[in-house]
């Protein structure tokens, strides 16, 4: 039996509320890649109550992702991310129950990691992935929020089938080629890290709340304090997403 | 014509200042305007949002005189 005394502060807000806090702890959430990203919004959902969280990350925690990763610290160095944050999380809230996978996530075991989620949380570092998510997403019929961060810059946007645009929608290009800016080579700071997460944290939040999007999708550059808004049209030539919208017709 | 263009976050400005008038052919496209950029590797372009007077534009949108557009890289780290 959950405790809801732990959550006094955020049903007290009204979106949220009592009813709200119980449908957060019978929700299922995937979050995909559990570095910057990924360990900021899993701390955030597992705070929030979110009932179930599965990790999935194939990468072991180094020193350098020690300035962003929020939920490693120097012991978990050489360890599986994906592991070493669910035992974090376990103990911060033990109401959540997290499942880690330490695998590469692909087509392969898409459907056998994160079926039946109610939603999934893009916290990969390239856009490959990002385009696998978004195509079995659209398959499978589950909400997704792409998030994307480099340097002091990053953004957010609930991307929900048949509702909203699509990635492909807005990027028609899966991947951008040698040269362009990554963390490898234009650095990234964590406040910008904490700041996405914290966007679209909220933005999945609303959304297991309201199951409502506005397809709005955000930018925000922390360093140079720039925030955008602005709607993305779904749009009919869109090869990923095309058949899709028909079929809900 | 003249268009008005601000390079916001992530996208390198190259040559030219953050903020920064344009000259540009009439009846030229979101497209044509972001070719003319040399410093923006041509692979990078499908990367780019483009913002126009406030409303999200595509590459195909004609541009007019006095438009202003807001640049933005879409970032890939996570």
């Amino acid at each position: 039996m959950v405790d809801l005394a732990r959550y006094e502060k955020q049903i007290l807000f009204k979106p949220i509320g009592r009813n709200g806090q119980i449908r957060l702890g019978q929700s299922k959430v995937g979050i995909i890649g559990v570095g910057a990203l990924g360990s900021n919004l899993a701390n955030i959902l597992c705070r929030a109550g979110v009932g179930r969280i599965i990790l999935a990350d194939q990468d072991r925690v180094e020193l350098s992702n020690l300035q962003r990763q929020m939920l490693f610290t120097e012991r978990d160095i050489g360890h599986p991310k994906a592991i070493r944050a669910a035992r974090r999380l376990t103990k911060i809230n033990s109401d959540v129950a997290v499942e880690a996978f330490f695998e590469k996530v692909s087509q392969e075991n898409f459907v056998e990691l994160f079926k039946d989620s109610d939603l999934l949380f893009d916290a990969s570092d390239n856009f490959p992935t990002r385009f696998l998510i978004n195509d079995m997403s659209l398959k499978l019929g589950i909400p997704w929020v792409f998030s994307g961060v480099t340097a002091s810059s990053g953004q957010s946007m609930l991307i929900v089938p048949t509702k909203t645009a699509c990635l492909g929608c807005f990027i028609p290009d899966e991947d951008p080629g040698e040269n362009f800016p990554t963390v490898n080579n234009s650095g990234i700071i964590a406040s910008i890290v904490a700041s996405i997460a914290s966007i679209s944290a909220a933005a999945g939040i609303k959304y297991l709340m309201e199951k409502t999007a506005d397809s709005n999708l955000v930018y925000f550059d922390v360093w140079q304090q720039e925030f955008f808004k602005t709607k993305i049209e779904a749009s009919l030539n869109c090869l990923r997403c095309r058949s899709e919208k028909l079929r809900s017709k | 014509m003249k268009i008005n263009v601000e390079f916001v976050g992530a996208i390198n400005p190259g040559p030219y200042k953050k903020k920064q008038s344009f000259e540009v052919k009439d009846k030229a496209t979101v497209k044509v305007f972001l070719e003319t950029l040399e410093h923006i590797d041509k692979g990078h372009l499908s990367f780019v949002q483009v913002v126009c007077n406030g409303t999200r534009a595509s590459h195909t949108q004609l541009l007019k005189e006095g438009d202003r557009l807001e640049l933005m890289l879409m970032v890939g780290g996570g």
